[in-house]
């Protein structure tokens, strides 16, 4: 990779800096320092970094920040209401602006919670570089060993509407051997409020235990968020995560697997809705460690208005991951004439016994669907939304969880009503 | 999974020194000093007695080149290059003043060819090559056939960096083809050299090709006037020979309105033990309804089982399909090299051009390839199509890096995209990198890719069937590449065949 230059800050670099050196924030001030130093002298990735290629945060990330304040309890509470829960059954954490709001909730059995900012590690590039330095909050997340856990694990983040500021957490999980559990992490905001979401999950599965993870990321629609998702998964273990986009102005989440134990199973579905002047970049990579493992991703993008969508998948198989098994497909729809999407989907194989594949398309609405549906009735708008909702809820559809598929549907709606 | 092993083994044993064309030629020859500087071009351009245009642009292309940086983002590894440890001209001696009959000839330089199986007297190729000529010559479409059409083929033999002969002028000149030297043709045809040169590829396009700009020796180049089927297939080998002779070639080819071309290009290089550096600039523009295939068979010396010497190849091709229904067409075997880095492109601007890119990589023991494709779709209604087989054994690494991108206007678009890995043995790596970049709604991209290694069940079929195991690797890989074989002109296809036959030699057959 091209290495930096030292140079002028941006304004939005400059800001950033500002924004740490007012608030001093304190706590693990070793790993604050150096990732605030690492982005002072680096500067933020532009796209002559091949893993911003599509994304120059440099360019993109403008503002003014301060890092946010912990918010009263009645904004704190206020600001939930406005949010119709995902699933009625389940014991949420609470965030505010990036701190941490103890209401009482009962936690399912099984699971241990450490209502304190993870010691940060690992900050690899520009985005957990700014989670580290910035991070208010956060909690660690143990399931025990063996414990089957149904009760519905929430980590939900919301922003209370303090324009310019930056709310930073941080999540470790570890999924203790022979557990299952399911979590929902929900990161919800005010549409026309200027903030910086940073969040940083670490997901640690020990062996033979599942986990099933839903992310929904709804950040208001002037918002930005840098978020990586961190999963290092054990022997025969297995990881559903679905993820949905429908809200940011500027997203990057980037998602990335150590797949570190024989037989561990991977799946990973998601839909990404584009619209309005968004830009959404999904970041994959997935690292095939061991033998015999499985990896499947399956994305489909909706890209409308004058969005912007980037989905980067890299699939990784070292030589000792003989026997892998790793699919990926990224499908997109593009429906106006100023969107556009970038698709880099990446093979990197050092295994000569492995089965990999991947498929990108990139096409509008069949124009004979239109012509059916049209045929029969059916007003223009409709058919086209009919159409985009059949084309995500194929992805959707595969969580099997009745409530909860509705509710990302009803979201899915929600938005096709704003951007279709 | 034995089978598989005994094909790693066999491939483990195919030593390099099995390298066929690794031979050299004792000729004189006459360089420029070592190293470059501004007397290094005017030494090339003085020695080619280029008119002064041409070395002004030569002398702005250096001072350019010396505030550019090397790309390091392509995933082959080697030492720096020193480039002011290279020779950049080497002419055989006798060829200074200027053209002679092939009987003057240097012999030895003759036997060279013949080893390489060039058909190089006009006698040889019309006893050799003619084949019968019953094919509708208005079926146009039908380009596979234009070789039993014609049944000839010209070529421009480049030995280092001077074109040593040309054949088949008169009958060229006749339909009103230019094909000459680039050198000749910047004498004799300034006005078009002037009109397309770098118009293409611009001066300033990347390291190499800026580069290519300042010190080119010498190259080819094609004019197809309006309306005019070249009456033959055109044909260049490029040989490099001397010692730390840096080889920079320059082709360009015009095809003008309705004309159609299909060039041939074969590459074959001496074993040496140090680093050759091998920067290419090919330029391609099509104008309204012609249409360019551009093949390449490319083996050269891949260095030795550590790695040790062989080319290094990067290259730089683009094709301009400047004009409405115009195509490019690619087609490539890369068999050889040390280091390959190369992307032959095209840039879609005619609506309803066409753009279409077949390539072979084969790598082996320590070869690095990083190629792939450009299609840029700007025009509306434009088409392209990638078809990609990498094949890396031993400990090489075969990487696909490719870009399809659809612009703003370019409405109607459609790419297909497919490309294929197949890895023997487990010290090698595959990898694949497309870029999909759509700013059009209606654009229709797809892209599909896999890797695998040779599966059991195809095996197994044949083994049952009493196919010897050789026979069988053989056929399943020759089934693997046979989309972008069918794309190579009749001989070519032989040709890249018996070269991925050397390459994977024990495991195929």
């Amino acid at each position: 990779m091209t290495a930096h230059t030292p140079r002028i800050l941006t304004d939005g670099e400059t800001a950033l800096m500002a924004a740490y050196d007012n608030a001093q924030p304190t706590g693990h001030t070793k790993a604050r320092t150096a990732a605030i130093n690492a982005l002072r002298e680096l500067g933020l990735p532009t796209r002559r970094i091949e893993a911003f290629h599509y994304t120059d945060l440099r360019a993109l990330l403008r503002g003014q920040y301060q890092i946010a304040e912990r918010p009263s309890q009645e904004d704190a509470r206020a600001i939930g209401t406005g949010f119709p829960r995902l699933v009625d059954d389940a014991s949420v954490l609470h965030f505010r602006d990036g701190h941490y709001f103890d209401w009482g909730d009962e936690l399912p059995k099984g699971i241990l919670v450490d209502a304190q900012l993870p010691v940060p590690t690992g900050a690899d590039d520009a985005v957990a570089q700014i989670n580290t330095a910035f991070a208010s909050s956060g909690a660690s997340i143990t399931i025990q060993a063996n414990a089957e856990v149904e009760k519905i694990l929430g980590i939900a983040h919301a922003h209370t509407g303090a324009a310019n500021t930056i709310a930073a957490m941080r999540t470790s999980i570890v999924a203790e051997s022979g557990s299952s559990c399911r979590l929902i992490d929900r990161a919800v905001g005010k549409n026309d409020v200027f903030y910086l979401h940073s969040s940083v999950v670490d997901l640690d599965i020990k062996d033979h235990a599942t986990v099933n993870y839903v992310l929904s990321i709804e950040e208001g629609d002037a918002a930005q968020r840098l978020a990586q998702f961190n999963v290092k998964m054990g022997k025969q273990t297995t990881l559903n995560l679905f993820i949905l986009n429908a809200g940011g102005k500027l997203v990057r989440q980037e998602i990335n697997f150590d797949v570190l134990g024989e037989g561990a199973n991977l799946n990973i579905s998601g839909v990404n809705l584009v619209g309005g002047e968004a830009h959404i970049d999904v970041t994959s990579r997935i690292t095939h460690h061991a033998p015999n493992t499985n990896s499947q991703e399956t994305f489909r993008n909706v890209t409308t208005g004058r969005g912007r969508g980037v989905f980067q998948g890299q699939i990784n198989v070292r030589q000792a991951a003989q026997l892998t098994d790793a699919r990926m497909a990224c499908n997109t729809l593009l429906l106006s004439d100023d969107c556009d999407f970038s698709a880099k989907p990446e093979l990197e194989i050092f295994a000569d016994n492995v089965q990999c594949a991947h498929g990108a398309t990139v096409t509008d609405i069949e124009e004979s669907y239109m012509f059916y549906l049209m045929a029969r009735g059916i007003s223009e708008t409709r058919a086209r939304r009919m159409l985009i909702k059949a084309f995500v809820a194929e992805i959707v559809d595969e969580l099997e969880e009745e409530p909860l598929i509705e509710a990302l549907e009803r979201r899915i709606d929600i938005w096709m009503e704003q951007h279709v | 999974m034995v089978a598989v092993q005994e094909t790693i083994d066999t491939v483990k044993t195919l030593d390099i020194d099995q390298y066929k064309y690794g031979f050299s030629t004792d000729i004189e020859s006459e360089k420029a000093p070592k190293g470059l500087d501004e007397d290094t071009i005017r030494f090339i351009s003085a020695k080619k007695g280029e008119p002064e245009w041409m070395l002004k642009w030569r002398l702005e292309a250096f001072a350019r080149w010396k505030t550019m940086t090397e790309p390091d983002w392509a995933r082959v590894a080697y030492d720096k290059i020193d480039y002011q440890d290279i020779y950049y001209y080497a002419a055989p001696k006798n060829f200074e003043d200027g053209p002679i009959s092939l009987d003057e000839v240097d012999p030895e330089l003759l036997r060279t060819y013949e080893k390489l199986g060039i058909p190089l007297r006009e006698q040889e190729i019309l006893a050799g090559v003619v084949k019968p000529a019953t094919e509708d010559a208005a079926r146009e479409e039908d380009l596979g056939d234009n070789i039993y059409k014609s049944g000839r083929v010209a070529v421009d033999a480049v030995f280092d960096s001077v074109s040593v002969v040309t054949t088949f002028r008169e009958e060229l000149a006749k339909a009103g083809v230019i094909f000459c030297s680039i050198t000749e043709a910047i004498k004799d045809y300034p006005e078009l050299v002037q009109k397309y040169l770098a118009t293409v590829v611009p001066v300033t396009d990347n390291f190499f090709a800026t580069l290519n700009c300042a010190v080119f020796t010498d190259g080819t180049f094609v004019y197809i006037p309006e309306g005019v089927r070249c009456p033959m297939e055109l044909s260049t080998y490029f040989r490099i020979n001397e010692q730390n002779t840096g080889q920079f070639e320059r082709t360009l080819i015009i095809a003008e309105k309705g004309s159609y071309v299909s060039y041939l290009e074969g590459c074959t290089a001496p074993q040496r033990d140090e680093n050759q550096l091998h920067a290419a600039v090919v330029e391609l523009v099509a104008m309204d309804d012609a249409e360019i295939k551009y093949s390449t068979v490319q083996n050269w010396y891949p260095g030795d089982e550590n790695g040790k010497g062989g080319i290094f190849n990067f290259v730089t091709k683009r094709g301009d399909c400047r004009g409405k229904n115009s195509k490019i067409s690619w087609t490539q075997v890369e068999t050889g090299s040390a280091v390959t880095w190369k992307y032959p492109s095209c840039i879609l601007r005619g609506d309803g051009s066409r753009g279409e890119f077949y390539s072979i990589a084969v790598s082996n023991g320590m070869q690095q390839v990083d190629s792939g494709t450009k299609m840029l779709h700007l025009g509306k209604n434009t088409t392209s199509r990638i078809i990609s087989k990498g094949i890396s054994a031993g400990r090489s690494s075969n990487t696909y890096r490719g870009q399809v991108s659809v612009g703003r206007r370019a409405d109607s678009a459609r790419n297909f995209t497919q490309c294929d890995s197949l890895l023997i043995g487990d010290q090698c790596g595959a990898h694949t990198v497309p870029y999909i970049e759509a700013k059009n709604k209606e654009a229709q991209l797809e892209h599909e890719a896999t890797t695998s290694k040779i599966s059991d069940d195809q095996l197994f079929y044949c083994l049952q069937r009493g196919i010897p195991e050789e026979e069988a690797i053989a056929l399943i890989v020759n089934g693997f590449v046979k989309e972008v074989i069918q794309e190579l002109p009749m001989e070519f296809a032989v040709e890249a065949q018996k070269l991925i036959g050397i390459s994977l030699e024990g495991s195929v057959g």
